[in-house]
């Protein structure tokens, strides 16, 4: 198992954000975590990557405890090595050019500087950001950051990837790069555990889907284990839309023939 | 859960990765300074130069003076004076140090980056830390030179003298910048949610402490008696503890003053190998603990999460600013509705954000403080020659607050305004209006600030009416000239991609306004010290009648005309800045 989470809650003081989530992520796998705005997807993520820590549970990455905190000090830095995370905002360096971005992600992870050279280049043909490689970030918009936080996350060759909306501010071609990347990154025996809203590509690309809504997992299973569930043949949107549903949410207004 | 083979390489090298990329982060900002703005450079490093050049003349001649003086031992004073100088600069680098490491290690943006990486934290801390020292620092070690150079050109100082100086007060800073970073954890971890308004907090309890203290020590000594001097001296022996590192500094630039090397050497090694302990003992606790605080301080910001139970209805509504719309068109009456919602907009965000009115509360509370135990302290405070002499003080004390509160909040008003240009830019207000607004908002801050600490000096030091009448008009067309400054400027060099207020104010355009501040202060003091001080002090030997003449009698017009002269001065330099500033705003594109 590439992520393992047993028993996580996350409370913020009174409130509880995560709550008994329990789910495996196989290696190979593509995850997609989705959940209404709020659910806990971020705070799951968060804890996953070791910038927060559960209050109960354990989790682990590629077999390394992760956590904050002395008591998982060496565990952590190894399970952090193991992955790339890519938040929903990016930081980078504003007065670094993206090249010297990624080669200050390289040399972090310790790749020689011929096989950074390499990758960069190779990233920067897939991604198309040979135009603005060498300018700095400061003067990037947010889909050119978003290209160069996503190759710096493929520079090491993690075996996890972990990645919160992924394709917001991308135009369609690159989206459907990123798709590529992450269908052979997967092949290749890497694992993406990924948070998104737009449920087309959750539907597209992930093997299982996962969701979460008031900090509970409510569903987890494959597309059609879930649409099996409700004993139809109905897409994910209305399978999200049912399940996440409360009371008092206005009902979607059907528009007449 | 058996754990993966032992063949995975941890990452180790994150020190040196991380000094790599500060080093082409430095190099990149120089380059990108001298191929965009040469000229920006070399005018920054002129200015560098010129206020070197101005402290070191200014040491110089108080250090010249103490020493022609027959009464005060020089020897006694000057070490006195470093005490003051190290204690005061200990508590302003713990608290800046710590405000600044608390942003830089617990906050959003980089830091969250770096503990997502496999870098050991205590790599982390360790380079925020010197980071975040030297920049708060850099600009009292450069204030340190001028001071250095000025002793030495009256003492006479030998070689050694400058090494073991530079030395002593570089290897100070680390000694208050450990104890910020060990206030700014524990801040984080049991304060999170208060962090920094607690540290704000305690930084303004300890400056009024202090102040309360001295002013109560000074007035414990009866100075009509000849050895008022050393009972004043004998209770200063709390600063001069030698567990305080001031002392260390002190009693080692003492030394190397009088030429006594090994002792100046031994006070320096002192204080080395307390920053260096210091140093790393603050790193070692921080560390192991830093992703906590991080954590912590992100916990007590994030979002309500879905299982928050909804508000009751009609709870939790933002209340009105003043109380009221009737209150807030009352107030800015002479405003259209669109323009006072912008002036509200304003007034909300800077009563919501201490680290904006801290600072002012901070600089005009002592002020007050000061006001109201200056009868105290200068038992001739009434006779009018005290009184002219201490308003003047008084009126150039506001004004440089104020120069320097509308370099630091009002002048980034209208760059942190691009972010927003999408809805401010889109409403039914034209552009010059929105920079009126916000010129609005920032004089009805500091015109009730000013105006509170001028009418107190009125009362305390029982002015006459002319003088307290010329005092308030003249405060009032201070203010109204520097928020004309600060806002037009702002709109004539903004940076609307910066959203730090202090990265703004410390740019090109915000050392631009801030010179153009300072030139107007000055030219608006010494205006008012011809008036109110050679004018009187030295052509006149009995008490005027009025500062302005006898009137309606025995005017002085010429009096009248210099007020006048002024008042009209601090309007022009208003309209100009707002009128520039405007023009160049209405054809920004965004």
């Amino acid at each position: 198992m590439s992520i393992v989470l047993q028993s996580v809650t996350k409370c913020f003081g009174p409130k509880v954000a995560v709550d008994q989530l329990s789910l495996e992520v196989c290696q190979g796998e593509l995850f997609a975590f989705l959940g209404p705005n709020g659910a806990g997807k971020t705070t799951t993520i968060k804890m996953i990557v070791g910038l927060l820590r559960a209050d109960q549970g354990a989790l682990t990455v590629c077999g390394w405890r992760v956590g904050a905190g002395t008591s998982s000090k060496g565990d952590g830095l190894a399970a952090k090595a193991q992955m790339s995370y890519v938040p929903d905002q990016p930081f980078v360096y504003d007065k670094l050019t993206g090249r010297e971005f990624l080669e200050f992600v390289g040399r972090m992870y310790r790749l020689a500087p011929g096989l950074i050279r390499e990758r960069v280049q190779e990233l920067s043909d897939r991604l198309g950001m040979a135009e603005f490689l060498d300018q700095y970030s400061e003067s990037y918009s947010h889909g050119m950051k978003q290209r160069v936080v996503l190759a710096s996350a493929f520079l090491h060759v993690p075996k996890v990837l972990v990645i919160d909306e992924p394709m917001v501010g991308l135009d369609p071609r690159t989206v459907r790069t990123v798709k590529d990347l992450f269908i052979n990154y997967v092949r290749g025996g890497g694992t993406v555990f990924m948070s998104t809203h737009t449920l087309e590509v959750a539907e597209a690309l992930a093997d299982r889907i996962g969701i979460i809504h008031r900090g509970r997992l409510i569903a987890v299973g494959t597309l059609d284990d879930l649409r099996a569930e409700r004993s139809r043949d109905v897409s994910l949107e209305s399978i999200f839309l049912e399940l996440t549903a409360d009371r008092d949410d206005p009902q979607p207004e059907t528009v007449p023939a | 859960m058996t754990r993966p083979p032992s063949d995975i390489s941890l990452p180790a090298p994150g020190l040196r990765v991380l000094l790599w990329a500060r080093g082409r982060d430095l190099r990149n900002r120089l380059n990108q300074a001298l191929r965009e703005s040469p000229l920006r450079l070399a005018s920054t490093a002129v200015f560098v130069a010129l206020i070197w050049a101005s402290l070191y003349l200014f040491f110089r001649t108080i250090f010249e003076q103490m020493q022609s003086r027959m009464f005060i031992e020089s020897v006694v004073a000057i070490p006195l004076i470093f005490h003051f100088f190290f204690i005061a600069l200990t508590v302003m680098l713990i608290f800046s140090n710590a405000v600044l490491v608390h942003g830089a290690l617990f906050g959003k943006g980089e830091a969250g980056y770096l503990y997502s990486l496999p870098i050991a934290p205590h790599h982390i801390v360790l380079v925020k830390f010197l980071e975040m020292l030297v920049f708060s620092s850099w600009s009292l070690i450069l204030l340190g030179l001028p001071l250095m150079l000025a002793i030495s050109r009256v003492l006479e100082e030998p070689g050694p003298f400058y090494l073991l100086f530079i030395g002593l007060f570089v290897c100070f800073v680390p000694i208050p910048g450990a104890i910020g970073l060990l206030a700014a954890w524990a801040a984080g971890m049991w304060f999170p949610r208060s962090a920094r308004r607690l540290m704000l907090a305690l930084g303004f309890l300890v400056a009024a402490g202090a102040f309360a203290w001295f002013v109560f020590t000074w007035r414990s000594v009866s100075t009509t008696s000849p050895e008022w001097l050393d009972s004043f001296l004998s209770r200063m022996d709390l600063v001069k503890s030698i567990l305080l590192p001031s002392t260390w500094v002190t009693r080692g630039i003492d030394h190397a003053v009088h030429g006594n090397l090994a002792d100046a050497t031994f006070y320096l090694l002192v204080t080395v190998a307390n920053a260096l302990f210091f140093g790393w003992l603050a790193v070692t606790v921080v560390a192991p603990y830093a992703v906590t605080a991080f954590a912590r301080v992100g916990s007590s910001t994030a979002p309500r999460t879905a299982a928050t139970p909804r508000a009751k209805p009609g709870r939790g509504r933002p209340r009105h600013l003043l109380a009221g719309p009737t209150l807030e068109r009352a107030v800015f009456f002479y405003l259209s509705d669109p323009m006072r919602r912008i002036v509200v907009k304003d007034l909300r965000s800077f009563l919501r954000d201490p680290m904006q009115w801290s600072q002012l509360a901070i600089l005009f509370g002592l002020m007050a403080l000061y006001i109201i135990n200056v009868p105290q302290v200068n038992p001739e405070f009434s006779s009018w020659k005290t009184q002219r002499l201490i308003s003047f003080l008084n009126l150039a004390a506001v004004s440089l607050i104020l120069a320097t509160f509308t370099s630091r909040f009002v002048f980034p008003l209208v760059s942190l305004e691009g972010q927003q240009m999408w809805l401010i830019g889109l409403l039914p207000l034209s552009r010059r209006k929105i920079l009126w607004a916000k010129f609005s908002f920032a004089l009805a801050v500091t015109l009730t600030c000013a105006m509170v600490v001028m009418i107190l000096a009125a009362v305390m030091l029982e002015l006459p009416l002319q003088l307290a009448a010329v005092q308030l008009m003249v405060t009032a067309g201070a203010c109204v000239a520097l928020c004309g400054l600060s806002v037009g400027t702002g709109a004539l060099m903004p940076v609307f991609k910066q959203r730090n207020p202090s990265r703004i104010a410390s740019g090109f355009g915000g050392t631009v306004n801030l010179l153009l501040s300072v030139a107007y202060v000055g030219i608006m003091l010494a205006a008012m010290c011809w008036l109110t001080l050679f004018r009187s002090l030295t052509e006149q030997a009995t008490e005027p009648v009025g500062i302005l003449g006898d009137w309606p009698q025995a005017p002085d017009f010429v009096a009248l005309a210099v007020v006048i002269a002024v008042v009209l001065f601090s309007l022009v330099t208003a309209g100009l800045a707002m009128h520039v500033g405007g023009k160049k705003f209405e054809r920004t594109q965004f």
